[in-house]
C-alpha cells in the first residue's frame, strides 16, 4: 500500500516539472551555418566558457595551442570534461555532462571577501569578467536558482556572489537524451532557468529565449519563429521519493552506503549547489597586511563541524553521510520549499567508490 | 625586544631536506626577524641549546644517540614540533620494521665486526616522548611551516589540517586520479600540500601520512576492484608512513574486537 504512496508522490511532482515546455516562452530557429554567428555575438557579451577536454582552466586559454601540437599525454586532457575558456565554436563538446561544475563562476574556490593593510580595511570590490555560460545542462542551470535562493533572496545578500552572477549570461544546452547513467534529474523537480537554451533539431538548431538578457542577444540575429519543442528524456536512475523524512533512523541501511564512503569529499566539491566554506585570514609574517578569504569546505570531513573544545557534532562517518543526503533533500526544501538536487549525479559519478545513495532511498521505499 | 621566542631547530637521523626547506622559506628573512634563533647547527655557528620556547626537529630515532639527544631536546624546550615524515611517520628508514630484518645489516655492510652498531627499530619521535605539533610532508611542506610560524607569532592555536588530498584536487580541478586507474593514495592521505604530485600526472605516494578519518576498508575495496593486489599497496603505505598506518590498523582491530 505505501509503496503507493511513494508513487503517487513521484507523480505529483512531475506536473510541474520540465517536462513541458513553458508557453509563454519564445523559440527561434537557427540554420548551423550562422552558429558562428551566435557565437561571436555571445563573445561579444563576454569571454565564453564552453564545455572542453582540456587540462585545467586557468592553462585552457594559454596552452591550448601547444597541446593540439604535442599530443604528449592524451589519455590525462581526454578524461574530464571540465567548463573552460573557449575561442572557437569548433572546441565545444556537444555531449556529456562535465565533470566539474560551473559554481566556481559564482563562488571561486578561493574569494578574498576583505584585504587589510595596517588598521585600513578594505572590502573586496572588484568588478569580474563578463562570462557566457555555454552549455549548461538543465541540472546545472537549476543549481544557479538554487543558489539564488541562498545567496542573494535573502538577508543579507552575499556581496562577492552577486557581482558574479549578475555577469553571468547562461546558455543552456537541452538533453536530446540521459548523458550518462547517473544522470537522473527527471525525478526531480527542475523548471525552466536560462537566459537561452539550444536544441539540436538536425539542419537546424533551435533557440529558446527565457530571459530579457537572452532576448536582446537573439534579437541581432533576425530569425525565424519556432514552437516544436521535445521533451526531456528518461533518465535511467530514478529516484523513488525526495520525501526522506521518515528513513532517518534506518541507520541498517545507509550504513551499507556509509561502509563505502571514503570521506574524501568529492561529492560536495563537484555538486553544482554545494557552497559551504570556511573563512581564513592569510596575512604576512608580522601581520601587518593579508586578507580574509572564503574556501570551499565539505560537511563530508570531520573538522567541518569541530567547535571550542575539540568537539564534532557529527564525529562518526555515518551522520556526516546522512546529513549530506538530508540537507540536499530535506532540509533545504523545509526552508525554501524545494529541493537542493538538481539530479546531476555528480556525486555518484564524481564518487571514487560510486556510492549509489539513490537506489538506498529506493530501497528503504520499497521497504515501506 | 627580549621578548621574542626562543627557536631551536634539529635533526637527527634523516636527510636534512625538512631544515633545509626552512632556509629555502621566501619569508626566511622576516621569521629571523621575528623570532630569536637561538640554536640551529645547520645554519649557523654558535648555539645555546638551553631554555628554549620551541624546538622543529627532524629525524628518526634509529640508534641510542639519537635517542638521547632527542631526550636532552625535549628537556629543554617548551614545546616540540615534529617537522617531516621522519619525526611525524617514520619515513623511509621504518620500512625496516616491515621486513625480515635479521640479515639487514650484513646485507648492506657485510661485515660481521659491524653487527655491534645495535641499531634500534626506526621510530617516529612521538614513541618516545611528548611531541605538541606535527608538521608533515617529506619534505616537510613549507607553506604549511610557514603558517604554523604566524599562528604561533599571532599567539593563536594552530589547527592542523584535517582534509584529505581529494579535496585540494578538487579545488584545483585535477580529475580524480583513481578514475584512470592509478593507484593514487590521495583519499587515505592529509592533504595540504597543494597537491603538487598528482598536478603533474604522479599519484600521491602518501608522503604525508595516512588521514586521520580514513577509511582503509573501503580503500582496499576500491584498489582491488581494479586489480591492485593488497600487497601492492601495503608496500605504498608502508614507504613514507608505514609506523603511523600500523597503529592506526591495531586501533581499529582493537576496537572491533571490543565491539564484538
Amino acid at each position: 500500500m505505501k509503496e503507493n504512496n511513494c508513487a503517487s508522490q513521484k507523480g505529483s511532482g512531475c506536473q510541474c516539472s520540465h517536462n513541458k515546455s513553458e508557453p509563454n516562452e519564445k523559440g527561434f530557429l537557427l540554420p548551423k551555418s550562422q552558429l558562428s554567428n551566435l557565437f561571436t555575438l555571445l563573445q561579444e557579451f563576454g569571454e565564453v566558457i564552453a564545455p572542453r577536454y582540456v587540462k585545467s582552466d586557468e592553462d585552457a586559454s594559454e596552452k591550448q595551442d601547444e597541446q593540439s601540437k604535442d599530443d604528449s599525454n592524451p589519455s590525462h586532457e581526454g578524461m574530464f570534461l571540465r567548463m573552460a575558456p573557449t575561442e572557437n565554436i569548433e572546441d565545444v563538446v556537444w555531449e556529456g555532462v562535465s565533470w566539474f561544475t560551473s559554481k566556481k563562476y559564482t563562488f571561486p574556490a578561493k574569494q578574498t571577501l576583505l584585504s587589510f593593510s595596517g588598521r585600513k580595511v578594505k572590502k573586496w570590490n572588484k568588478n569580474p569578467k563578463k562570462r557566457v555560460l555555454f552549455g549548461l545542462r538543465l541540472c546545472d542551470l537549476n543549481a544557479f536558482a538554487i543558489n539564488d535562493q541562498l545567496f542573494l533572496k535573502q538577508e543579507p545578500k552575499m556581496p562577492f556572489y552577486e557581482k558574479f552572477r549578475k555577469n553571468l549570461l547562461l546558455v543552456g544546452f537541452w538533453c536530446d537524451s540521459p548523458q550518462d547513467k547517473y544522470c537522473f534529474c527527471d525525478s526531480m523537480d527542475l523548471k525552466h532557468i536560462y537566459d537561452l537554451c539550444l536544441f539540436d533539431k538536425g539542419e537546424d538548431i533551435h533557440i529558446k529565449v527565457g530571459s530579457q538578457k537572452g532576448e536582446e542577444i537573439i534579437k541581432k540575429l533576425a530569425l525565424k519563429t519556432d514552437n516544436e519543442w521535445r521533451e526531456a528524456p528518461k533518465c535511467t536512475m530514478q529516484l523513488q521519493t525526495t520525501d526522506i523524512k521518515k528513513f532517518f533512523d534506518k541507520n541498517e541501511v545507509w550504513k551499507k552506503g556509509e561502509k563505502d564512503c571514503l570521506s574524501c569529499g568529492d561529492c560536495t566539491s563537484l555538486c553544482p549547489t554545494c557552497l559551504c566554506f570556511d573563512i581564513e585570514d592569510e596575512t604576512n609574517v608580522s601581520g601587518t597586511c593579508g586578507e580574509r578569504c572564503a574556501k570551499w569546505d565539505s560537511c563530508m570531513f570531520k573538522d567541518f563541524t569541530l567547535v571550542a573544545g575539540g568537539e564534532h557534532f557529527r564525529g562518526e562517518r555515518i551522520d556526516r553521510f546522512k546529513h549530506r543526503i538530508y540537507h540536499k533533500l530535506q532540509y533545504f526544501k523545509e526552508d525554501f520549499d524545494t529541493s537542493m538536487c538538481t539530479g546531476c549525479g555528480r556525486c555518484i559519478r564524481g564518487c571514487p567508490t560510486k556510492i549509489d545513495w539513490i537506489s538506498l532511498i529506493n530501497e528503504q521505499c520499497e521497504d515501506q | 625586544m627580549n621578548k621574542k621566542l626562543k627557536v631551536g631547530i634539529y635533526g637527527i637521523t634523516g636527510c636534512m631536506g625538512c631544515q633545509l626547506n626552512i632556509l629555502y622559506q621566501k619569508e626566511l628573512l622576516e621569521i629571523l626577524d621575528a623570532v630569536d634563533l637561538k640554536s640551529f647547527p645547520v645554519g649557523k655557528e654558535y648555539n645555546i641549546h638551553k631554555n628554549l620556547d620551541i624546538v622543529f626537529l627532524e629525524g628518526v630515532v634509529v640508534n641510542k644517540e639519537d635517542l638521547e639527544e632527542l631526550k636532552e631536546i625535549r628537556k629543554n624546550t617548551k614545546m616540540l614540533v615534529a617537522i617531516g615524515a621522519c619525526a611525524t611517520d617514520g619515513c623511509v628508514p621504518a620500512i625496516k620494521n616491515f621486513i625480515d630484518n635479521k640479515n639487514i645489516e650484513l646485507s648492506v655492510y657485510e661485515k660481521e665486526e659491524l653487527k655491534k652498531m645495535q641499531s634500534l627499530d626506526p621510530m617516529p619521535i612521538d614513541e618516545f616522548v611528548k611531541v605538541d605539533h606535527y608538521i608533515y610532508g617529506c619534505p616537510m611542506d613549507k607553506t604549511e611551516f610557514l603558517q604554523f610560524m604566524k599562528n604561533i607569532l599571532f599567539g593563536k592555536a594552530f589547527k592542523p589540517y584535517q582534509k584529505p588530498i581529494c579535496h585540494e584536487c578538487n579545488l584545483r580541478e585535477r580529475g580524480c586520479l583513481l578514475e584512470e586507474g592509478v593507484e593514487c593514495l590521495g583519499p587515505v592521505t592529509f592533504g595540504n600540500c597543494s597537491v603538487m604530485c598528482p598536478q603533474e600526472n604522479y599519484p600521491c605516494v602518501g608522503c604525508r601520512g595516512p588521514y586521520d578519518d580514513a577509511n582503509f576498508e573501503a580503500y582496499f575495496q576500491l584498489l582491488e576492484s581494479k586489480g591492485i593486489p593488497k600487497k601492492t599497496i601495503f608496500a605504498h603505505l608502508n614507504r613514507f608512513a608505514g609506523v603511523k598506518f600500523k597503529r592506526m590498523m591495531d586501533k581499529e582491530m582493537e576496537e572491533r574486537e571490543t565491539a564484538h
